[in-house]
């Protein structure tokens, strides 16, 4: 019974509690900037082509756009929000500030980046829609950065941030995820919950009006006279507008509720860093595009990111949020360590060694395992672990950090957590420079090497396999 | 939505422990008048293809087809080495029209002859390139089979014999269609493969036939097809062998054998075994109504609670061993008593226990 444990009984306490819990102590995105943009979409089911989209800055009216024939080649009827995201993004990349961009759910985010796709080098576009393409694909390709702090996706925040009383699968329904929320006095938010899922929150329209709309497309290609056919556009218009105010209020409402959720800010020591990172990437690929990598050394980079970018996410989580902290005790990656022994022979000097003892059952860690203390004062690796007395674990710990000022004393108890982030890739980037350079052929030809016959193996090498040299 | 042939038999196989879910694929019932039958009610929620995504896969197929299938020849031509206008095709839906059982049969004997000649050493142009809506059959028992019809069959010059390809008009972003999507697609080119390979074991083509599909999903840009994608699918095809065996065994239980009997599906369907579980959501009409059912026991509250609490555990048993108004049964439970009030504690709602444990 691990973390996730938790989580599942956390399902049990919601339901009998009938709301929603919290499952983290601290917001995972910094505060929202005075002015936030907000994009909600409706678009052709199977298609996946934008019929209505509604953008502007939440808290004020957004500008509807309808589309009449989705289907059609044309796509001026998209300028008009092609103009408004470029003015938005344009006016908090000249300020250096982060720009924040909502969504409702992932759906909404596949419409954004299959806009991007389709127009980004489209050469029959306008110039204004290549450069619409350019950002909604440089707003997606940021999305797949854990820790970035652009595009806030609410049902996939609120996920990450409470529990509800129904299953993982049910709280993908936006609205039935906020029926658990902000339950209504009186009402069983299962019930509620149900309720609010017949109503799609996947940036269609419902199911009555998506037939009215495609009925009324087909009178409209048979319409003889201009005024009928100007009655029958706004009828779908009005359709349209309907369904794309829906998408709205639930956008709307999902980042009221999840700023009404009272968590704690992270601090900022933190959050700066994720912050700066998200800043330069949008920066980078708003003007060098965003081509996805394919070849082994710009791949290799990517993944350097991801994983340093997920480090720094899951080291401020450990550090800043009590939640998370405990859901990593549990699953053995934070010790709660008492100080038995400090070693060391010259005092303020290195070699410094700490006997550290553990009555925590699940340890995740093992020798050579890099630790730090909460507060980041301290830093080493572990040496030795050993059953210790009274089946407390026995911990030898090469103290590197905190040598001279921040060294615990003999009884002190705290924290130490597994999350020590390195950022080695201005160093990795070097290694593929000369990869790339070299083009070995097991990387980037898919074939091995021929096979040299033994002798022929330079004496270095040998000698090194053989163990007898480490040059 | 159709429960009958490949669809169903992937609906099956996606959780072969539900008997209501396999007695309606048996009976091929109309599903919504199945939930009106046994609720009471009227069906409120969304059901079946939207119009306009039905209209994209027709034309998206048709797009495939017309011209005598000259883009389907175009895209698996480079893939097989063939010259694209070189390619016979024949196309099994034009020379039988309509959907009858008496026409899936016309077309299965067609389909045989052509395997014969297969069989007997003949390869292109002898035999088609290309079959459109070739016919096959998977037997649930001796005399009754379940027809399955892949979109196409392409003859691989390696193997000297057919591969079954379905075509989907979704999307290709990254590489790949939607997950969910993909995976339905998998189960029923899986039910197609398994037809397609005990039609070449009755013909003695045990090694040629293999257990894979070619996918042709559509790209981002209208309907023009992306490039073909061949998949593996031999965990698709196992779990629709074990559809079939579920589907053999819930017809002789109940003694329901086809359309005919889905009168007798909807009398006995209260005393039909259900397995709730998340992929019920996306893929039955039923998922509110089985919930109903279920509501009061772990289950209701996903797959990993079914696995941790156990599915059949009332959620008050978990409660009153929390709270310690039951003595835990055993030392597993003691441990879970323990458990559900640290994170009651964690989660601030220790109120909700009464903490006499």
């Amino acid at each position: 019974m691990g973390a996730d444990f938790d989580l599942l009984s956390g399902r049990l306490w919601s339901r009998r509690l009938g709301r929603a819990l919290p499952i983290r102590s601290t917001y995972s995105v910094t505060p929202d900037p005075p002015e936030t943009f907000g994009i909600a979409f409706i678009r052709v089911a199977g298609e996946e082509r934008v019929q209505a989209v509604a953008c502007g800055l939440i808290g004020t009216r957004p500008s509807v756009i309808t589309i009449y024939n989705p289907l059609a080649r044309g796509a001026h009827e998209l300028a008009p929000f092609a103009r408004t995201l470029d003015e938005y993004l344009t006016g908090y990349y000249s300020r250096e500030q982060l720009p924040r961009i909502w969504l409702a759910h992932p759906a909404a985010v596949t419409v954004l980046d299959l806009l991007g796709y389709r127009y980004q080098s489209n050469r029959h576009a306008s110039d204004e829609l290549r450069m619409m393409g350019q950002q909604c694909r440089a707003l997606c390709e940021e999305a797949t950065f854990p820790g970035q702090q652009v595009l806030a996706v609410a049902s996939t925040l609120l996920m990450e941030h409470i529990i509800t009383g129904q299953s993982a699968v049910e709280d993908q329904h936006l609205g039935a995820l906020l029926a658990w929320i902000n339950p209504l006095k009186g009402c069983d938010p299962a019930i509620e919950s149900q309720r609010r899922s017949l109503i799609p929150a996947a940036a269609l329209l419902d199911q009555a009006r998506d037939k009215q709309v495609e009925r009324l497309r087909r009178l409209a290609r048979k319409c003889t006279s201009s005024s009928e056919l100007e009655s029958t556009n706004s009828q779908i218009r009005a359709l349209l507008e309907e369904g794309v105010a829906q998408e709205w209020s639930l956008l709307e409402e999902a980042r009221a509720a999840f700023w009404q959720l009272g968590l704690a800010p992270a601090p900022l020591r933190y959050t700066s860093r994720l912050m700066e990172e998200s800043r330069e990437r949008l920066r980078y690929f708003v003007s060098v595009g965003t081509k996805p990598p394919s070849r082994p050394h710009s791949l290799a980079l990517r993944l350097d990111t991801y994983e340093y970018m997920a480090a720094l996410v899951e080291e401020r989580d450990a550090c800043c949020d009590a939640l998370v902290r405990e859901r990593m005790r549990k699953a053995g990656r934070v010790i709660a360590v008492r100080v038995e022994s400090v070693e060391q022979p010259t005092p303020g000097r290195n070699p410094c060694r700490l006997i550290l003892t553990t009555d925590q059952a699940v340890l995740r860690v093992r020798p050579g395992t890099w630790l730090k203390s909460v507060d980041g004062r301290i830093q080493g690796w572990i040496v030795a672990l050993a059953e210790g007395a009274g089946g407390k674990r026995r911990i030898v710990f090469r103290l590197l950090k905190g040598v001279r000022k921040g060294r615990p004393r003999v009884g002190q108890q705290f924290d130490m957590i597994d999350t020590v982030t390195f950022d080695l890739r201005w160093r990795k980037r070097a290694v593929y420079k000369l990869m790339r350079q070299d083009e070995p052929s097991v990387v980037y030809h898919n074939r091995l090497p021929q096979s040299l016959p033994r002798h022929e193996l330079p004496n270095g090498l040998l000698d090194l396999a053989e163990g007898k040299s480490w040059r | 939505m159709s429960l009958s042939g490949a669809r169903g038999l992937a609906r099956i196989s996606q959780n072969p422990r539900c008997d209501l879910q396999t007695a309606m694929v048996i009976g091929q019932v109309d599903e919504i008048e199945f939930y009106e039958a046994l609720t009471k009610r009227q069906f409120e929620g969304e059901y079946g293809e939207r119009i306009s995504a039905r209209r994209r896969g027709n034309k998206f197929e048709a797009s495939l087809h017309q011209n005598n299938a000259a883009e389907l020849r175009r895209i698996l031509a480079p893939r097989f080495g063939y010259d694209p206008e070189r390619m016979y095709v024949r196309n099994l839906a034009d020379e039988i029209p309509d959907y009858m059982t008496e026409v899936h049969r016309n077309r299965y004997v067609r389909m045989m002859r052509v395997f014969a000649d297969v069989a007997g050493g003949y390869e292109p142009p002898s035999v088609p390139h290309l079959l459109i809506e070739p016919q096959l059959r998977l037997p649930v028992s001796d005399s009754r089979f379940v027809y399955v019809a892949p979109d196409f069959a392409v003859f691989e010059p390696a193997t000297k014999c057919y591969v079954v390809g379905e075509e989907k008009s979704m999307i290709v972003r990254a590489g790949s269609p939607d997950r969910v999507d993909l995976e339905r697609t998998r189960r029923q080119a899986g039910a197609e493969a398994l037809a397609l390979r005990l039609l070449g074991d009755q013909l003695n083509l045990f090694e040629r036939v293999r257990d894979r599909a070619i996918f042709v999903f559509s790209s981002p840009f209208d309907i023009t097809p992306h490039q073909p994608v061949e998949e593996y699918l031999h965990a698709e095809v196992s779990e629709i062998r074990r559809a079939l065996e579920r589907y053999r065994a819930v017809s002789e239980e109940l003694q329901v054998y086809g359309k005919e009997d889905g009168k007798k599906v909807v009398a006995r369907a209260h005393q039909l075994g259900i397995n709730f579980q998340n992929s019920c959501l996306s893929s039955c009409a039923l998922f509110y109504n089985c919930k109903d059912r279920v509501s009061n026991t772990a289950v209701v509250l996903g797959d990993e609670a079914k696995d941790a609490f156990g599915g059949t555990t009332e959620l008050e048993h978990l409660y009153a061993l929390a709270d310690g108004t039951v003595e835990a049964k055993s030392a597993e439970e003691g441990a879970l008593a323990v458990r559900l009030r640290e994170t009651a504690i964690l989660l601030g709602v220790e109120d909700l226990c009464s903490g006499k444990g």
